[in-house]
């Protein structure tokens, strides 16, 4: 080192230049997530005419998403233990990659998967901008890919095709339209102020619950955005109380700004009841943080673990046992229902990939699955129902959200003709339909 | 946007918020102004902190306790860090950062590993509930409590600094390393004593800071991001400048939000932008 040498200002350069390589470091050194075939099962090789469905499963394991992308692939993972990996005579095989959030390496994997381990399907990953960059990959090389999670409306819309499907989860502004339309009407709320997060999956939740709202006669008087990287929501709860709305609409991509914003609002003393959040905001990992305090919390989201179905407390108890007492989020939801559609596929028809795969796909509905009555349109994304949900304290000892208001057959055009929808903008800041 | 309840309610988010930057700051600059290491396993230490403090604050719904509890725990192991890893690099600046950073790492890990990935805040049993109220302007009192622990925190350190042997010592291994280990101080315990209070602060941090905002992998880099700025504003190795940064960045950063919120990304880049172009040493650093 020569900096007993330098000046004190090429020191700070030196210095500046130490501390964005760490943070680089930091950031870059996630480790790999080895390649983990599943087990086999068992009994498959032995029966001499099973095929093998591989499926190349492409999720944020490390880094900052962590925790989302572990439970995406620990509801994949929780269907085939509990079901067995082998589906008339077909056996999935499944390799996790782990693209840390990143687009370059979601890209990378994706290759990775097709061209060395010749994966049949291509399922994840989670984030928008990941999702839309491997669909648009896997569609060039002709292998279908399904999205457990991934909210961006264009997945199935400007970028639709016959090899993409979202399997388990709604668009963006899809899922969040209902919760404006229940505001309006039901909720009794005649003006509203929003805080999403400043980014596409935030522009699309807005303006589905803006559109939902505006469309029933009320009226947001204000729209606030926060970067993802804030932590203290204080500021942005001042705003929120200034802005003197009837209620406040909050849509945040999971993780740490839901309960961030909850001990900031509920802080200040504004009161519980005059607050919707969108799905994330009030996944499980924020009812586990925040406690009975927010009991009566209310959400709207295409996922409530708190709904009377078979369905569901099939899954809730096979998940509290796999994971130790824990009830399910939306992400395991997206994985266990996006195994539960590959493997019916295979139920019925053998090994099929390709186009073939995500026509089966498409073409079945279900009356109640774990998100209830359930098809999918010709732009192969989820057609089901919405709830409006309420935090619930069961004897269990654990918080549920469960519905108060069921808007089903809700699709991602919200009355308007899709070609229509098509030729608008995408949604942003300054554009929210 | 500018009636008096509002800008009383935003002044008092930004000096609660500077005051915790304070606390995750102040250990940062202290640890650097003595030792020249930036302890890039600082947010890691805030992040065990913070995570002990929860499981303690959860079992005993005590504050005081969970704060001790943390401090102990993660003072130890920054002793231990000190004393088995960091020695046996000592003065040489780039093995010293990188094994920091390899801490960090093995810190967060075996936090994800223990605590698993949820966020984590005090339970509202361990913070202090209610809120103040003057006429219209109503404020969180456990806010109000973080600022309070802050100056009392900034006061103990100016004290021990200026007043005591202690402070003393440190002030001249500050200024020449070699002249006070010529008079017979052990400039080698020093160094461990100043590592492991530094460590001893963001644990204090962590604890408080988990009532404001909350702790989950990740956090870690997060928060040694916005030591870093503030220090890097106030001053390497002052404790004045820490403090000055801190209330700085925090006003700025919840004004800017509410009055020009296309500035969002940069509030807390743009005054450490400013601060290196028109005086590269920070508000109270010195010349080297």
């Amino acid at each position: 080192m020569t900096s007993t040498m330098t000046t004190a200002p090429r020191r700070w350069v030196g210095f500046a230049g130490l501390v964005a390589t760490a943070a680089l470091v930091l950031t870059a050194c996630a480790p790999p997530q080895a390649a983990e075939p599943e087990p086999d099962a068992g009994g498959g090789a032995e029966e001499g005419v099973s095929e093998t469905l591989t499926v190349g499963y492409i999720s944020p394991v490390t880094g900052n998403f962590a925790v989302a992308g572990q439970e995406m692939v620990d509801g994949w993972n929780l269907y085939w233990e509990l079901n067995g990996n082998e589906v008339n005579g077909v056996t999935v095989e499944t390799i996790v990659e782990d693209d840390a959030g990143n687009p370059e390496i979601s890209l990378t994997k994706a290759a990775k998967l097709v061209e060395q381990d010749e994966v049949d399907v291509l399922v994840g990953p989670l984030l928008a901008n990941t999702a839309l960059a491997v669909a648009e990959y896997a569609a060039s090389v002709g292998i279908p890919n399904l999205h457990p999670v991934a909210a961006s409306d264009d997945l199935t819309q400007r970028n639709a095709n016959d090899l993409t499907v979202r399997t388990g989860s709604m668009g963006g502004s899809q899922a969040n339209y209902p919760g404006g339309e229940w505001a309006a009407t039901d909720g009794g709320f005649g003006t509203a102020v929003t805080l999403c997060a400043d980014y596409a999956f935030g522009w699309e939740s807005c303006a589905g619950f803006v559109q939902g709202f505006q469309d029933n006669g009320g009226e947001v008087v204000e729209q606030l955005w926060f970067p993802n990287s804030t932590t203290d929501f204080s500021t942005y709860v001042s705003q929120i109380q200034a802005a003197g709305a009837d209620m406040v609409y909050v849509a945040t991509a999971g993780g740490a700004p839901g309960p961030n914003f909850l001990t900031s609002y509920l802080g200040l003393g504004l009161d519980m009841d005059r607050l919707l959040l969108n799905c994330c905001s009030a996944d499980q990992g924020t009812l586990r943080a925040m406690g009975e305090q927010i009991v009566g919390l209310k959400s709207v989201s295409y996922w409530a673990e708190g709904r009377e179905s078979d369905a569901v407390a099939e899954l809730i108890e096979a998940y509290k046992e796999f994971s130790g007492g824990n009830v399910p989020g939306a992400y395991i939801a997206g994985g266990y229902i996006t195994a539960s559609l590959v493997a019916s596929v295979l139920e019925e028809q053998g090994f099929v990939t390709g186009e073939e795969l995500v026509a089966a796909i498409t073409e079945s509905t279900f009356e109640d699955n774990i998100f209830g009555s359930v098809s999918f349109d010709e732009y192969n994304n989820t057609v089901g129902p919405v709830y409006i949900r309420e935090v619930v304290l069961r004897e269990d000892g654990n918080l549920y959200n469960t519905p108060i208001a069921t808007y089903e057959d809700v699709d991602q055009w919200f009355g308007q003709d899709p070609e229509e929808a098509l030729g608008q903008p995408t949604y942003s800041q300054d554009f929210q339909g | 946007m500018f009636e008096p309840v509002f800008l009383a309610q935003q002044v008092l988010n930004g000096l609660s918020f500077g005051a915790l930057l304070f606390l995750l700051a102040s250990g940062l600059t202290l640890v650097f102004g003595l030792m020249k290491i930036v302890n890039m396993a600082h947010g890691a230490f805030y992040l065990l902190g913070g995570y002990i403090g929860v499981v303690i604050a959860g079992l005993t719904g005590n504050l005081l306790l969970a704060v001790i509890t943390a401090v102990i725990v993660v003072a130890v192991t920054a002793f231990l860090v000190e004393v088995v890893l960091l020695r046996f690099v000592r003065g040489q600046e780039l093995p010293e950062v990188l094994l920091t950073i390899g801490v960090s790492f093995v810190i967060a890990d075996l936090c994800l590993a223990i605590f698993g990935g949820d966020p984590q805040n005090l339970p509202t049993s361990a913070t202090i509930p209610g809120a103040l109220m003057i006429g219209d302007l109503i404020y969180p009192w456990y806010r109000i409590f973080v600022i309070g622990v802050a100056i009392a925190i900034g006061i103990g350190l100016a004290f021990v600094q200026t007043k005591t042997r202690i402070g003393a010592i440190v002030r001249a291994g500050v200024d020449d390393r070699e002249i006070i280990s010529a008079m017979g101080v052990n400039i080698a315990w020093v160094f461990t004593g100043m590592f492991v209070v530094g460590a001893g602060l963001a644990a204090l941090g962590g604890t408080i800071g988990s009532g404001m905002q909350s702790i989950l992998p990740g956090v870690q880099n997060e928060v040694l991001l916005y030591a870093l700025v503030v220090i890097i504003i106030g001053g390497l190795g002052s404790v004045t400048g820490a403090a000055v940064g801190s209330v700085l960045i925090g006003l700025i950063d919840a004004f800017a939000k509410a009055w020009i919120p296309e500035l969002a990304y940069f509030t807390i880049f743009l005054p450490m932008a400013l601060v290196l172009v028109l005086r590269p040493t920070g508000l109270f650093g010195r010349t080297a």
